[in-house]
């Protein structure tokens, strides 16, 4: 439980570096790194289920707030919430590490978290990114910006995990 | 009753899940309307608050260039009040200045959050613009901050003319490239060439008439409606706004009214 206090308050913190940087050094029209899907990823195996969904929701209603449009955010990222519990039983080989354990770099270690995260981070932008151009046609466009994407977000959310690793062995 | 509690305790996730996400596809599908209104024009005063206060600090980086920009409207402008006053015309909008403090140009609909609101004079359906362009039209309004549906959305039409031919139309957004902007009602027969000025007609009485907005870079006949497919490239760089002025339209009640 005291770990879950801290993904509260890691919440607010992460949606405002969403809204006002990430969102702001969108390079190309192609690449918009999501990078707040790092605290359902990282989220321990054995989290009660409904602290999942509703904190889910919490960080995507208060991005749908800040960008105006009710409803995008938190429903991605819900849907992510509710896929991510089924994605650890396939892609977590079964006692490779604690339940209690947060999913990060450290614990799982490179090959078994870049698979891990990249799923999970891909269905999420598929998802967001189609939900946002619903009507809009160009399924190329589309393709490529949530591969571009997926990798920008990856890429960042590494960097964020290399940094917290190196806090935590000082 | 036993069956039911167990039937909630096994599946109680799956129905969660599934609750909150229906209700917020619902709330994303019914986009505009009242609960989405409601609820963004409770928050606007905070999330307003928030970005005022990056926006101040993030202006100081482009002070200069700001400045210049002014220099050169404020003498656009004098020009313009000399120009009114020789031809004594009647006064037809009021300017409010504002300053964006959160602009996007990367997203389907696009929205623009200023730093006026109501305790400012600032009513819903108000045109924003800049010396060279159309911004776009506020759509909800709180005590300090107001939010403005930007010309970059794709339910935002502007209803414009071709300043050659004087074929009235409407401007449309429907790529994704925010430099760029559609014209699909334009009839065959008008002559129209590349390069072509495109201009506001004030017929919604949103904006005043005579603003430049853009010019034509590509067009073709539309084979089946005989009307053109014209694609305008927009003069002000929505990317790149601060300073831009809410109008007020003077006569908009009396025209709405007719």
């Amino acid at each position: 439980m005291k770990n879950l206090t801290k993904y509260l308050w890691l919440a607010p913190l992460f949606v405002l570096i969403q809204i006002l940087l990430l969102n702001n050094v969108q390079f190309i029209n192609y690449i918009n790194p999501l990078v707040y899907v790092l605290l359902i990823i990282t989220l321990p195996q054995d989290t009660e289920k409904w602290f999942i969904i509703l904190y889910a929701f919490l960080i995507g209603i208060l991005l749908d707030i800040f960008e105006g449009n009710i409803g995008l955010n938190s429903s991605s990222l819900v849907f992510i919430a509710f896929i991510s519990t089924y994605i650890h039983k396939i892609v977590i080989p079964k006692n490779s590490i604690d339940i209690k354990e947060k999913l990060t770099l450290e614990t799982l270690g490179l090959k078994t978290f870049s698979v891990y995260a990249i799923t999970i981070i891909f269905i999420h932008h598929l998802f967001l990114f189609s939900l946002e151009n619903f009507s809009n046609s160009g399924i190329f466009f589309l393709l490529l910006k949530v591969f571009l994407s997926t990798i920008t977000t990856f890429i960042i959310i590494l960097i964020f995990q290399l940094f917290a690793y190196k806090v935590t062995e000082k | 009753m036993r069956n039911l509690f167990l039937f909630l305790k096994k599946y109680y996730f799956i129905l969660l899940f599934i609750i909150i996400e229906s209700s917020s596809l619902y709330l994303y599908f019914s986009n505009h309307r009242y609960q989405h209104s409601k609820i963004l024009s409770f928050t606007q005063e905070y999330t307003g608050a928030i970005y005022d206060y990056y926006s101040n600090i993030n202006e100081y980086l482009n002070l200069k260039k700001e400045n210049k920009f002014l220099k050169k409207e404020n003498a656009k402008l004098y020009s313009m009040i000399s120009y009114e006053k020789e031809n004594n015309k009647n006064h037809l909008h009021d300017f409010i200045p504002a300053r964006i403090i959160n602009n996007s140009v990367y997203k389907k609909d696009n929205f623009i959050v200023i730093n006026r609101g109501r305790t400012d004079g600032v009513k819903e359906g108000m045109g924003i613009m800049t010396h060279n362009g159309i911004v776009g039209i506020i759509s909800s309004i709180s005590e300090n901050y107001s939010k403005a549906i930007s010309i970059l959305n794709s339910k935002s039409s502007v209803s414009i003319k071709h300043v050659k031919s004087n074929q009235n139309g409407s401007l449309k957004w429907t790529s994704h490239n925010y430099m760029e902007g559609e014209i699909n009602d334009i009839p065959n027969h008008a002559n129209i060439s590349l390069g072509d000025t495109i201009q506001s007609n004030g017929f919604s009485s949103i904006f005043p008439e005579n603003i430049d907005i853009g010019t034509i870079i590509s067009y073709n006949k539309g084979n089946e409606n005989g009307l053109y497919n014209i694609k305008v490239k927009f003069l002000c760089d929505m990317n790149n706004i601060t300073n831009v002025y809410i109008i007020n339209s003077l006569h908009k009640k009396e025209l709405e009214e007719l």
